[in-house]
């Protein structure tokens, strides 16, 4: 990820188009979040999972997940319904038209220092701890036609960066 | 003589295999009726030097009544240090039930509840949380209500005096392992003018900011 990003710029958009089925987003975990060879100007970093709703335009840029006969985890399973999931490749993504909740409904809060090439937060929950996996969660987020979650970051100045995100989810007739 | 579950539909709870024969389950989360399950997470801006101990920074408050709210968990999801370091000393963060809440506190930031909000699923209605409020740059005033003179969980750590130092990740303040609905089984249940607060006490000198995430569900019978 290059310098100079955005507060809280969208980072991973994951958008649900189909009716009547429902996606059941059961756990969202940061895996990691280094900083690279450009060392950061030490400042507070957040890393947010948000709900949003009314999504009638899919965002652009980064890169798009390929769903076709993939990421099943059984084969005999059909291919993922998602309409969109998509990670930044270097900067923000284009936001699309959406409504986003007025408050996230997981993150982190942390710290940059000005080491480069340093870990700086290892794998942790942004929703669904303490198990990610289906029905390793009670209450996970169900996501109905045009829903879907958004990450952002907001990180400090100069400083080159790095994550990655793991999701789970089912994708259910009713629930 | 075999004994058979059947659901609504008519569908026969099944068993497996010949090994475990276990019945198969699937968790739910306590039935909210007609209203619903909802999370937030918050984040402070840069929290001043000079904090005063044990000073509120975050705060929800119930008001309605007769439904209940279901406090399943509550984290704190990171404090950290920035530039200007600390003098050397602990850091608490502790979490308390507050009674006969009957005026609301003020300053720092106020959630929008409204709408779809902090909803976990769109057809649930809007929360009925009176007020969720939590710190911008210094203490939440905390209106009138009567703290529980012990708390329910807490956090204590060490704090140096390097600068820009994490000094605590996501970790639970109540409802450990996980803050999810069903993943905790014994939620705090709030009644009408119950509430629940967080406070701080730091060391002097330094600026740091926190977050916060709650998960709670609103229901009309517990």
């Amino acid at each position: 990820m290059s310098a100079g990003l955005a507060a809280n710029s969208e980072v991973y958009q994951v958008r649900w188009v189909s009716t009547p089925q429902l996606a059941i987003i059961w756990g969202i975990q940061l895996d990691g979040l280094f900083a690279f060879t450009t060392g950061f100007a030490a400042g507070f970093a957040q890393f947010t999972l948000t709900i949003a709703r009314s999504w009638t335009v899919d965002g652009s840029g980064g890169i798009a997940a390929t769903l076709t006969n993939s990421n099943m985890l059984r084969t005999s399973m059909p291919s993922s319904l998602m309409g969109a999931l998509r990670i930044s490749g270097g900067s923000a993504l284009t936001a699309g038209t959406k409504t986003l909740d007025a408050q996230p409904v997981g993150q982190l809060a942390f710290t940059f220092g000005t080491a480069a090439n340093t870990p700086v937060v290892g794998q942790l929950a942004l929703y669904g701890a303490p198990s990610i996996e289906c029905g390793g969660n009670p209450a996970p987020i169900v996501l109905a036609q045009n829903e879907g979650v958004v990450a952002c970051a907001t990180v400090p100045g100069t400083g080159t960066w790095g994550f990655s995100l793991t999701m789970a989810w089912s994708e259910v007739t009713t629930y | 003589m075999a004994i058979q579950i059947q659901g609504n539909s008519g569908t026969i709870a099944e068993v497996d295999g010949t090994v475990y024969r276990a019945v198969r389950v699937t968790t739910r989360p306590t039935d909210y009726g007609l209203l619903g399950q909802y999370r937030i997470s918050m984040q402070s801006g840069t929290m001043a030097a000079g904090l005063a101990a044990f000073a509120t920074i975050f705060y929800c408050r119930w008001v309605v009544a007769p439904q209940l709210c279901l406090i399943f968990g509550v984290s704190m999801d990171g404090v950290a240090g920035t530039t200007t370091a600390f003098s050397a000393g602990y850091g608490f963060h502790g979490l308390q039930a507050l009674r006969s809440f009957t005026v609301d506190g003020s300053g720092g930031n106020l959630a929008t509840l409204t709408g779809n909000n902090q909803k976990m699923r769109a057809s649930m209605p809007s929360s009925l949380m009176g007020t969720i409020r939590w710190s911008s740059t210094g203490a939440l005033a905390t209106g009138t209500s009567t703290p529980d003179p012990q708390g329910f969980g807490h956090i204590w750590y060490p704090i140096g005096t390097a600068a820009s130092v994490n000094y605590v990740s996501q970790t639970e303040l109540y409802g450990s392992i996980s803050l999810e609905d069903g993943g905790n089984p014994a939620p705090i249940v709030l009644a009408q003018n119950e509430g629940i607060s967080v406070n701080a006490a730091m060391p002097g000198t330094g600026t740091w900011q926190f977050g916060l995430t709650m998960a709670w569900s609103e229901v009309n019978s517990y």
